[in-house]
């Protein structure tokens, strides 16, 4: 009975707790474009995101009835600028997600695909140029709309009205790149009286140019990419706290971007370094994200 | 831990850095040919972010485009931007501000390589462009009146810049600092 009783538990939260897992404090173009007043810019973005791993306290146990939850979600993003210090973004998710639910002693499979919440954004940035680099302090608020179904064992939104906020700082020069971010995720009560736990990470990425051609629009960036979390466990109903939900995971990911006149290609791997993750929760090996960005001038004389 | 506060560390010096970073001065950029003029622009260090840069000043009329890309050659790794000019148009210095500015970077100085015969026009030392024939008003580099009395009505090559915060406004004439002058066919000395 206790056996079935955690197994339930961990089926709820796990229904629960699979949202956008990871970043996404980032905006598009690849952080960089446009820079120019007018241009507007769109990004296809991919994550494949595998979790087969379940872990109680912090230590792997045994999951014997193949509990996991796989998704593919693919971010359609936007951006327009309409000076290099205010721009306004957008994103949405078009997820398809499966996953492997265990109540009792019968393993249930649920699959649900569409669109997630939406996410606007409005990035206000402060430029300091100088002749050999170029570095922008920038404060991005965003509301996370929404626009996802609620329904069935596999919501894909949560109903809910969300914020988050980012302060971030890059910088730039002609052989180097850095990106420091950090960004909270606020969220309000569902309409089953749940909220999920919200969350403070942050983000840096630091590389290098090893290839840079400003005659043929031409260069590579490598950087290597830190990502720290910490989530609060969700609120249940009578003001208590999920358990299983919420802790803090710490992961790298090697970067590789490929720019080309005004394109951009993108293709990152997140691995798991350290966790330490409340109650019993299924974790991955690893996350794949592949992403493709391209902008365009203004459409009017300037 | 000590990575975390590693990292905190080098993001902070990097905020300072950011807030007390000082101002770049003109550095000492050679103009090769009278049909050019070369801009030094402050923050363009990637070809990718600088496209819309690229896209405005390929709008301007006075571009020679059969030159370079497009009539523009862009430098990241020294922050240059050489534009080449067409014969017998005049350049509209305002133009050129505005799409370095909505390009989303700042001009440093604009470069000239000017050749003419100089004339004085009351207190003020004009020479005609013979590429363009756009008349420029010389002064000293550091802005003072100029006295180039060895040089007057005599055919003359001049390397000079146009201080970034006057490019929107350069004056008419344009006001042009003379960084160095000398006979049209011999080597340079400074003024």
């Amino acid at each position: 009975m206790g056996n079935d009783l955690f197994k339930l538990q961990a089926a709820i939260s796990l229904l629960l707790s699979l949202f956008p897992l990871l970043v996404n404090a980032h905006q598009p173009v690849m952080d960089m474009a446009p820079r120019w007043s007018g241009g507007y810019g769109f990004q296809i973005r991919h994550e494949r995101i595998l979790l087969d791993k379940l872990e109680r306290d912090g230590e792997e146990v045994g999951n014997p009835d193949g509990l996991r939850s796989e998704a593919d979600i693919t971010w359609v993003e936007g951006v327009y600028t309409f000076h290099r210090s205010v721009r306004v973004t957008f994103k949405l998710p078009y997820e398809l997600r499966e996953k492997r639910l265990s109540a009792g002693s019968q393993p249930r499979d649920a699959k649900a695909s569409g669109f997630g919440d939406l996410i606007l954004a409005l990035p206000i940035k402060r430029y300091r140029n100088y002749l050999a680099h170029t570095t922008n302090l920038a404060f991005t608020p965003s509301v996370i709309l929404p626009t996802g179904s609620t329904k069935g064992d596999l919501p894909l939104g949560r109903g809910t009205v969300d914020y988050g906020l980012s302060v971030s700082l890059a910088r730039e020069a002609t052989r180097t790149f850095g990106l420091w971010d950090l960004f909270t995720k606020i969220h309000t009560q569902g309409a089953d009286g749940k909220t999920k736990g919200n969350s403070v990470g942050f983000d840096m990425n630091v590389g290098i140019y090893p290839y840079q051609d400003s005659r043929k629009d031409f260069s590579t960036l490598i950087l290597w990419g830190t990502h720290a979390r910490w989530e609060d466990k969700d609120k249940i109903g009578g003001g208590g706290r999920d358990g299983n939900t919420g802790g803090f995971k710490l992961e790298m990911a090697p970067i590789a971007v490929v720019l080309w006149r005004n394109m951009a290609l993108r293709v990152e791997t997140y691995l798991p370094v350290y966790k330490n993750l409340n109650g019993t929760q299924l974790t991955g090996s690893y996350t794949l994200h592949g992403g493709f960005g391209i902008t365009f001038p203004s459409p009017t004389p300037f | 831990m000590k990575f975390a506060t590693r990292s905190f560390l080098i993001a902070a010096l990097a905020v300072l850095g950011h807030a007390l970073g000082g101002e770049p001065t003109p550095t000492r950029v050679e103009v090769k040919e009278p049909s050019q003029f070369i801009v030094e622009v402050k923050g363009i260090v990637c070809s990718f972010c600088a496209y819309g840069a690229r896209k405005n000043m390929a709008r301007v009329d006075f571009l020679d485009k059969s030159k370079f890309k497009d009539g523009l050659l862009i430098e990241t790794e020294k922050g240059l931007i050489t534009t080449a000019i067409r014969e017998g148009v005049q350049i509209d210095f305002g133009k050129v501000f505005k799409a370095i500015e909505k390009g989303g970077y700042e001009i440093l100085a604009l470069h000239v390589h000017l050749l003419g015969t100089l004339k004085k026009s009351g207190p003020s030392n004009i020479l005609t462009h013979a590429f363009t024939g756009q008349e420029f008003a010389l002064v000293s580099e550091d802005g003072r009146p100029w006295q180039p009395e060895r040089f007057l009505d005599q055919q003359i090559s001049v390397q000079g810049f146009i201080p970034g915060e006057a490019v929107e406004n350069p004056g008419k004439p344009a006001l042009v600092r003379v960084k160095s002058v000398k006979p049209a066919e011999s080597k340079g000395k400074s003024p």
